[in-house]
């Protein structure tokens, strides 16, 4: 059967590039002897797949990897057998097994969910209700958000609109379920959801440049902001927005 | 968060930030306040080259079994780091702790190849120790080097406060006791401690000794300047290897490490005795770990590492007594489950043959021979065995298994090299082009590619050429043009194929391998103006060499084009390997004269001196 592990990366792993995780979690595997199924071939590798790849220098708690199985352990069993081989910060949250026909976890991925907070603070000067207000103003309150995205193939206006799912402004203190490795709650996080996947993918420091434009603001994406993804979405049959996790299900 | 000594700023502004985090699978963590003695275990090159280095590997492992020792990595920052760092003065770290080195008790430096010594200068630098040993007070770290660059320490003797002689497995031990009880006994000295040091069998303190030079430049005197200091250094040999200390779980870093595999060392030393191998004759006696201990080790380090593939490391692999049983039970117990063997550079036999013909891929693998030099006088001369026979013969048995491509590695600049031997390198390729052809067409798999390589000679000391002249760039740029041209006349012109080494390189690590205390100001003035990374092409400045030499009256003529007078007193004739100078001698004698060969160990001793360690090869069938 196939299955899906959840796992979270951060701290001094955030800048282990993904190529170098692939091949961190082929080695965790064979360590854990979790029965993976294995390629034919003269070089036999590991079944495994990978969800939207973590840029270098972002942290999350929402990756995913799908893996085949030769033979289906309990996943409480499979879940400690990883753990056991894993580094510091690098965690994994949780091993399920997905139903037959469910779609890889890179073909599934619809949505991310983000938070982000400055790097230099001091080099921002607005309060929370500032910073609100002139959100309402650039997302809430307008119809589309046309922007230039510069591609492979070059530069096209898209309208972002559409693509934003959420986007809210919050005090860090009122969160609950935050990235917990960062030393204090930061006053001003951003939390954005935002298409992902091969059509329309979106950065989220992407999102924050035009905001920040929209009032005069130059910001450099990623050397601007602490980017860390809390999840990553896919839609049930409803066409609602739900966690790669929930796909799966415990044996 | 765990502790990082860079920002995040610079993490994400430099290429491969993985190099510099530490925390991969398997390292040591240990609380620094915790332990006696903390120790920065530096190679001097990249983190993924270090990395690779199972020599570090093993003394890791050994001084971290000791509780109240915590050894630690470091490597050398990349350039672009190393300009950072430079620029906003950040001092150089451990990656297990993120400590500055200059918190540590020792900083051992391992000395592969002569081309990382800018590097030294620059970790001592970038650490804040005083680049020369005279200038560094009681708070700083003791520098101690070792690995076969310590063979002859000289060019680097006033940047170090020790040097181990020989395996790391034997000393370390003592040393470390005696640092400890002079440091809780507070009567602790930089001066008191080296003194007492060199009274530790292998470890050379520099600055115990002194150097009185001719008016011609060579070595006029050479010892101690206290009583009790020994007058030569006797080589540390670690005689039973499976007693020795073995990284079972070894650091499995995150980046592609240029070893990515499980590296099982089988043997020490070699018993060939090729003239120009330096490592042939340093790690005499030949020793043999047992079979059982290495099946015991490769399941153990298969799953403590997860690696996907394992090799084996000596000198010779097929030298190895139960070379088949342990191949065969790494590919019946261990491969499978997306484990593969990569296989050493055996002699080409029918076993080497059939045990390829299961772990690679026929098509895609290239067969080694590696002659060194094209005619058979050379080989004699070189004593390298290998004959054209036996080349033609595994050929020929390979081409008939079905392989088509053929690598094949020689040395240009030999002692007695004529343009005859020159010329035997492309006809000996053509000459196994032939042997290929012979098969008929239809059995037979396309053409076939043969590939040679040469690279430069360049004498090392405590080999039986440690006499023989250098040539300057432009000879050996001639030779290599030589070698292109005959080949260009080959029948099969079409099936080979010719690369050479750069030349400027080659004469540089003459240079750095038989020089004196002298030619430590040339790498000071060649790191002050800049030279790091020599060892890479990208980054070698050849010009910035030059000068250095220059300024400092550092001459190739003396060091390099020279031919040394065999009664000559050499920089590194304090060192005793117990591989005596007389045999070296008779060695360059039965090469320069008679141009004979002598057998190799297991055929017949030859009196190298090896044999009073007692064991090895030197005892093999013997008990």
């Amino acid at each position: 059967m196939k299955a899906r592990i959840k796992f979270a990366k951060y701290g001094t792993m955030k800048y282990v590039g993904h190529l170098d995780i692939m091949r961190y979690f082929q080695k965790v595997i064979r360590r854990s002897g979790i029965p993976i199924k294995y390629s034919e071939g003269f070089n036999p590798h590991q079944i495994m797949s990978f969800a939207a790849p973590l840029g270098v220098g972002l942290t999350s708690s929402g990756e995913y990897m799908d893996i085949e199985m030769v033979e289906d352990i309990p996943c409480d069993e499979a879940l400690k057998a990883i753990s056991n081989e894993m580094v510091d910060e690098m965690e994994v949250l949780s091993f399920k097994y997905l139903p037959e026909k469910a779609t890889n976890a890179m073909a599934s991925v619809m949505a991310s969910t983000y938070s982000l907070t400055y790097k230099h603070p001091q080099e921002f000067d607005f309060t929370l209700e500032e910073l609100i207000s002139y959100k309402k103003k650039f997302f809430d309150d307008s119809d589309e958000i046309n922007v230039i995205k510069k591609t492979k193939k070059g530069e096209r206006e898209v309208d972002l609109k559409p693509l934003i799912y959420d986007f809210d402004i919050v005090n860090g203190a009122d969160i609950a379920d935050f990235d917990d490795t960062l030393d204090k709650r930061p006053d001003i996080v951003f939390l954005i959801n935002v298409s992902t996947g091969s059509n329309d993918n979106i950065k989220p420091e992407f999102v924050l440049y035009h905001f920040f434009k929209s009032i005069g603001i130059d910001t450099k994406e990623r050397s601007s902001f602490y980017i860390h993804r809390i999840d990553m979405l896919t839609r049930n049959k409803d066409e609602k927005l739900i966690s790669l996790d929930d796909v799966g299900f415990l044996v | 968060m765990k502790k990082l000594a860079l920002s995040d700023d610079i993490l994400m502004e430099i290429d491969k930030p993985a190099r510099y985090l530490g925390n991969e699978m398997n390292v040591v963590v240990k609380d620094p306040s915790k332990v006696d003695v903390r120790f920065a275990m530096c190679f001097p090159d990249v983190y993924e080259i270090g990395m690779s280095h199972l020599g570090i590997q093993i003394l890791y492992e050994m001084l971290n079994r000791r509780d109240d020792v915590y050894c630690e990595r470091v490597y050398s920052p990349w350039p672009d780091l190393h300009e950072i760092m430079v620029r906003d003065n950040i001092p150089l770290f451990a990656l297990e702790s993120q400590d500055p080195i200059s918190d540590f008790d020792f900083l051992g430096i391992t000395l592969q190849y002569e081309m990382c010594y800018t590097n030294i200068l620059q970790i001592l630098d970038l650490s804040n120790i005083p680049i020369w040993a005279k200038d560094r007070s009681d708070e700083n770290p003791i520098v101690i080097g070792g690995g076969p660059c310590t063979y002859n320490p000289e060019p680097i003797a006033e940047f170090f406060d020790l040097f181990y002689i020989g395996e790391g497995e034997v000393c370390y031990d003592a040393l470390l006791d005696l640092y400890k009880k002079m440091k809780n006994s507070g009567d602790y000295s930089r001066e008191k401690f080296l003194h007492e040091a060199s009274k530790i069998p292998g470890i050379y303190a520099p600055s115990m000794y002194e150097v009185t030079y001719n008016e011609d430049g060579t070595i006029a005197s050479f010892g101690p300047i206290y009583d009790d200091v020994p007058r030569t250094i006797k080589r540390q040999v670690l005689m039973d290897l499976d007693s020795g200390a073995y990284p079972t779980n070894p650091i499995v870093p995150f980046m592609r490490a240029t070893q990515d595999r499980v590296v099982l060392e089988i043997q020490r030393g070699c018993i060939r005795g090729c003239r120009f191998c330096q490592a042939g004759m340093i790690y005499r006696p030949n020793r043999e770990k047992s079979l059982d201990v290495l099946k015991d080790y490769a399941k153990e380090m298969l799953a403590s590492t997860g690696h996907e593939e394992i090799s084996l490391s000596s000198l010779s692999s097929s030298d190895y007594t139960d070379l088949p049983e342990l191949v065969n039970f790494l590919i019946d117990d261990c491969c499978g489950n997306g484990v593969n063997i990569s296989l050493p550079s055996l002699r080409i036999d029918a076993f080497s043959l059939d045990v390829m013909s299961k772990v690679q891929d026929i098509k895609k693998s290239s067969l080694t021979f590696a002659p060194e030099a094209g005619s058979q006088r050379l080989r004699n001369v070189i004593n390298k065995g290998l004959t054209k026979d036996d080349i033609l013969q595994g050929a020929g048995l390979a081409f008939e298994g079905g392989w088509n491509k053929v690598k094949l590695y020689f040395m240009l600049g030999l002692p007695t090299e004529t343009e005859e031997d020159m010329r035997a390198i492309p006809e000996l390729g053509n000459d196994i082009a032939v042997r290929y052809y012979e098969i008929p067409k239809d059995q037979r798999n396309g053409k076939c590619q043969i590939t040679m390589s040469t690279s430069f000679f360049v004498p090392k000391p405590f080999t039986p050429f440690q006499w023989a002249p250098m040539y300057e760039k432009g000879e050996y740029l001639r030779r290599a043009k030589i070698v292109n041209d005959t080949m260009h006349e080959q029948l099969n012109r079409k099936s080979l194929r010719y690369n050479w080494h750069e030349a400027d390189v080659t004469v540089l690590e003459g240079l750095l391998a038989r020089g004196d205390r002298k030619v430590s100001a040339a790498i000071y003035e060649a790191y002050k103006s800049g030279c790091i990374f020599d060892a890479w092409s990208d980054y070698f400045d050849c010009d910035k060499w030059d000068a250095a030499m220059e300024k400092t009256g550092i001459s190739l003529d003396f060091y390099a084009y020279r031919q040394r007078d065999l009664d000559e007193n050499l920089p590194w004739d304090f060192i005793d390997i117990e591989v005596t100078k007389d045999f070296m001698k008779r060695e360059w004698d039965k090469a320069i004269n008679q141009q004979v060969v002598t057998p190799n160990c297991r055929m017949q001793c030859s009196g190298c001196g090896a044999k009073s360690l007692g064991g090895g090869i030197c005892y093999e069938g013997k008990n």
